[in-house]
């Protein structure tokens, strides 16, 4: 049975030579395909090394003589392609390092020609790219050896160097953004380590802020994303060179007008994303609020745009922790805003009839509430704060003890269930317990609790009988309410220092008092 | 094998002797003259002959391979069919035992689980017009609301009124003593209102779909119904049996039973209507309730099983009910409707006895008094008072401008007090159908929204309970009375 196979190929090696050179170099080309061995990439390899060796050469000897060198620039182009084999085989990468792979396309990408030099980052996205997690190793080395051979200065000066005018550099550019990308993908950890050797932070800020969307744009606005995420050092160091600025400047071009296509909703979000990010040091709060920010986010909620629900997470974070911004939200009049919010007045859109998109931008104004409330403690405008609370026959309590309400439904339910499953001899200790009941909602229900605990505590009585009726009707007593605030006082964290948490901690104590 | 060897041979004699005979009277020369010739002959013969007892052989032989080629395909036909024979007993006896069973479960409506009639249309027999053909008012419930009604109109003519009435000097003085925020603050409004009759529990109705349990002593809620997909427009207590009915614009009627722990949870999901249900009106036996919709038909149903016994009218998108009511006893049946026509109807033959005209909108609202022969109605223009011995209307109350509605109209359940909720809510003093009636008091409209869509006074007019287009049940009555205890409702 095998023999008849065997005849079949031998008779097309009998007969190829009569055919012709070419369809042997063919059949040789599908064998590479198939068979991408260490010998040939190494072949390939070296090939490609030669005529990059020719060409320098070629160019240091004529170098105002275009002409001369034509020819090997075209032959290392047409290596340059041949080398995307190597693309379907990441594991020969760890033995084709050390024969200088990664220093051999770091120098193509700063060679005189743009074309060769676009050339090599769209073969380097190309190398870099794969989802299959068995070729991790091979990537992870590559990566390695390319930062050596410093591509990522390299790549990020070609970023300036390329103009986006012309359409072939301006997909050279989306070239070098997905290398970087796969980068950051493959070490994180380069995410500090580019910022800081680079000046790829301020290239990517003055992309944003250009007026016209492109798809250059929206992947500018993803690395940014990518970059601030996990690196407080990254979100100082943007702080720093005016980026607070410059993302709001690019925000601001949504707050009377919605994105028109979906990628340009995805690049608002990313952008949002980086806003909120870069909001995490204290220090890039005050930037916020000086820059105007809080104004801003104001405008785009009142226009009800789409960016409705991305302001009103960025004034959360702005507002954790930080009185000045809650000052300045009062002072600008954001109180009506907010708690048209909180009474359900959400703009609805087609996209976001959900009622989880509802709940998400309730959770939001809760949390912003409850940050008014620990931001600003005495004065005119705590008076306002507390004064919104009686309009209107105290409806905004009764929402509040509407919320209370679905939100101890909750807690109750998933409390059920975790006793279920500790029958069912799951080891699951206290911290996990918590953890899975604040995710359920209960740290949502501490901030209501929270918010109830400051109102009664500021002894106006029309309130303080509103809420006694609501608890009463609702079969709930100040205990109830109480017993949410411990719990919550005891796990009071230290993200923020330890005076904050002994303050954070003392005026919950004169909360749970005063009920 | 020996045998056939033995028979051939005897054979081979038999022949070999008649050939001989044969060769004898042919060839005797041949054969006469020598022994040799014979026995060659004779072994010709034998040849001969042995050749065909072997082919005989082989054809039996062959002959038995077909035979037993066909004893087993016999055999293997007749396991098919054993086989064959034993499945279809065992589906026959499938089909049996599921044909046993249908009719059981047909049977059993058992109290506990929910019926839709809606499911079981297409087993309901379609009459002329693709009207459903209902069972009917039997004779045997004819005679119950019969003797009902004779009972009760006895008993009105001896009825006095209570002393612990409160008088109007005391109404006069009413003013707001609580509001309790039973329905949410994103979708207010109260559309409808009930008060159980021997408990102080009220029961609210509202644009965001739920119907709110609320006792009033301990202010506590006791329970939220929530089931029904658009606004509650109508709901009744059936205090017998603990039951709650409501009726929506999700054009179903559901009805509630409640627990031992106060909790009421829908027995049953009744979707005989193709409109709005705009009315739900109990009988005085507490074994039937009318369901009035805007799709022009009124629906006559028996509490217990939740079916619908008659069903009243002809489907029209053009015209509809939008209130109803019983008459205390029980034989008369007051409808509204959205072409201000005020249809009166005698429930045992469901016949159209009456017809009140001369409302402007359409009537919104009604209320039989506890004397027998008053009848309120209310539309865009007040309120028509009717007088159902002489069927006319004797006065008429238009407190508000022309372009306000009167949404709400009652009478106490002495029938000393009327009250009338438009833009604000107003109570009169009952009197007679000569004599003006006195307007007593003005209770403001609290909400802010303009526009009180219910009242209904509490027992002996100890409290009047408002509901308005905002999230609050008001209730008001003499300063002082709100003393709130933690005490559950009592069995009574």
């Amino acid at each position: 049975m095998d023999s008849a196979p065997k005849r079949k190929r031998l008779d097309a090696d009998e007969e190829a030579p009569g055919a012709g050179a070419v369809d042997l170099s063919s059949l040789e080309a599908v064998d590479a395909l198939d068979v991408l061995d260490l010998r040939a990439a190494k072949r390939l390899l070296l090939s490609f090394e030669r005529r990059l060796r020719d060409n320098l050469e070629a160019r240091m000897k004529h170098p105002d003589d275009p002409a001369r060198f034509a020819d090997s620039e075209i032959a290392l182009h047409a290596e340059t392609d041949r080398l995307r084999l190597l693309a379907g085989a990441p594991d020969l990468f760890p033995d084709l390092v050390p024969l200088g792979l990664a220093s051999s396309l770091s120098s193509l990408l700063t060679h005189d020609n743009a074309d060769l030099a676009a050339a090599a980052a769209s073969l380097l996205s190309d190398l870099t790219d794969s989802d299959d997690p068995d070729d991790l190793a091979g990537l992870r080395s590559l990566a390695d050896a390319l930062v050596d051979a410093n591509a990522l200065d390299l790549l990020v000066h070609n970023l300036s160097r390329f103009s986006e005018a012309d359409p072939d550099e301006a997909e050279a550019v989306h070239h070098t953004l997905a290398v970087l990308e796969n980068l950051l993908e493959l070490r994180p950890h380069l995410a500090d380590l580019v910022c800081d050797r680079t000046k790829l932070l301020r290239w990517l800020l003055a992309r944003l802020k250009a007026r016209e969307f492109d798809a250059n744009k929206q992947y500018a606005s993803e690395i940014l994303a990518i970059l601030l995420q996990d690196s407080p050092a990254n979100q100082k160091r943007l702080g720093q060179i005016n980026g607070v600025d410059g993302l709001l400047q690019a925000v601001a071009m949504y707050k009377s007008r919605d994105p028109k296509t979906t990628d340009e909703e995805e690049m608002l979000e990313n952008l949002f994303d980086c806003l909120c990010c870069v909001l995490m040091p204290m220090e890039n709060k005050e930037r916020f609020v000086k820059a105007e920010g809080v104004e801003l986010m104001i405008i785009i909620m009142k226009q009800k745009k789409l960016a409705y629900n991305s302001a009103i997470r960025t004034l959360d974070f702005a507002m954790t922790r930080f009185p000045p911004a809650c000052e300045r939200f009062v002072d600008v009049l954001g109180l009506k805003t907010a708690f048209a919010a909180f009474m359900g007045k959400i703009p609805v859109s087609k996209k976001n009839k959900k009622e989880s998109y509802q709940e998400a931008l309730e959770e939001r104004v809760i949390s912003l509430i409850a940050s008014l409330f620990g931001g600003i403690t005495k004065g005119s405008r705590r008076i306002r704060l507390l004064g919104k609370f009686v309009e209107n026959e105290c409806e905004k309590i009764d929402r509040l003890m509407e919320f209370y309400t679905r939100y101890s439904e909750r807690v109750k339910a998933e409390t059920e269930k975790l006793d279920d499953l500790d029958l069912d001899d799951l080891e699951m200790d206290e911290d996990e317990r918590y953890n899975r009941k604040l995710e359920a909602g209960l740290y949502t229900l501490q901030l209501i609790a929270l918010i109830l605990g400051h109102i009664w505590h500021s002894g106006n009585s029309q309130m303080r009988t509103r809420i006694e009726l609501l608890l009463r009707q609702n079969k709930l007593t100040k205990d109830d309410v109480k017993g949410i605030l411990e719990e919550y006082h005891d796990n009071i964290g230290d993200l923020d220092g330890p005076e904050e948490k002994e303050r954070a901690q003392a005026r919950t104590k004169e909360i749970i008092a005063a009920l | 094998m020996e045998e056939d060897i033995a028979a051939t041979k005897e054979a081979a004699n038999c022949r070999g002797t008649l050939l001989s005979s044969a060769t004898t009277e042919e060839d005797t020369a041949v054969v006469g003259c020598c022994g040799r010739g014979r026995r060659r002959v004779l072994a010709v013969e034998w040849d001969a002959l042995m050749l065909s007892s072997f082919a005989l052989e082989q054809q039996l032989h062959t002959a038995r391979q077909e035979l037993s080629h066909a004893l087993y395909q016999h055999d293997a036909a007749c396991r098919v069919i054993a086989r064959l024979k034993k499945e279809r007993d065992e589906a026959r006896a499938l089909l049996a035992l599921a044909e046993r069973q249908i009719p059981a479960s047909m049977a059993g409506a058992a109290p506990a689980a929910v019926v839709s009639n809606g499911k079981r249309a297409t087993e309901d027999e379609i009459g002329p017009g693709g009207k459903k053909i209902r069972p009917g008012i039997n004779p045997v419930m004819i005679e119950e609301l019969t003797e009902c009604n004779t009972m009760l109109s006895a008993q009105r003519k001896k009825r006095q009124v209570a002393p612990t009435l409160a008088p109007i000097d005391t109404i006069e003085r009413y003013t707001q003593i609580s509001s309790h925020p039973l329905h949410k603050t994103n979708k207010p409004g109260i559309l409808c209102m009930d008060i159980h009759p021997s408990k102080d529990i009220i029961a609210t109705g509202g644009i965001d779909t739920n119907a709110v349990l609320f006792y009033r002593p301990s202010g506590q809620i006791l329970c939220t119904l929530t089931g029904h997909s658009k606004k509650i427009t109508s709901l009744k207590f059936v205090p017998r049996d603990e039951l709650v009915i409501t009726g929506s614009a999700d054009k179903t009627v559901r009805i509630w039973q409640g627990n031992e722990d106060g909790n009421y949870n829908s027995i049953h999901t009744l979707n005989d209507h193709n409109a709005e249900v705009e009315a739900v009106t109990v009988h005085a036996t507490q074994k039937y309730f009318v369901t009035a919709s805007k799709d022009n038909t009124w629906g006559f149903y028996d509490i217990s099983t939740g079916s619908c016994l008659s069903q009243v009218g002809e489907a029209s998108g053009l015209e509809g009910y939008t209130s109803a009511s019983f008459h205390p006893d029980g034989l008369i049946l007051g409808t509204g409707t959205t072409e201000a026509i005020v249809k009166i109807w005698d429930v045992k033959t469901q016949t159209n006895v009456a017809k009140f005209e001369g409302h402007v909108g359409p009537v919104m609202a009604m209320s039989f008094s506890e004397n027998g022969y008053f009848l309120a109605t209310a539309a865009l223009d007040g309120v028509k008072l009717w007088d159902l011995r002489k069927l006319r209307n004797f006065r008429t109350i238009s407190p508000y401008d022309p372009d306000t509605p009167t949404n709400s109209v009652e009478f106490d359940f002495s029938g000393s007090y009327l009250a009338v909720a438009g833009s604000d809510t107003r109570v009169y003093q009952v009197a007679n159908v000569k004599l003006e009636w006195n307007h007593v008091k003005t209770l403001p409209d609290l909400s802010g929204t303009g526009k009180v869509t219910n009242v209904k006074f509490g027992a002996d007019a100890k409290y009047i309970a408002v509901g308005s287009m905002d999230r609050n049940l008001r209730i008001f009555g003499l300063p002082g009375d709100d003393q709130m205890d933690d005490a559950k409702p009592s069995e009574e």
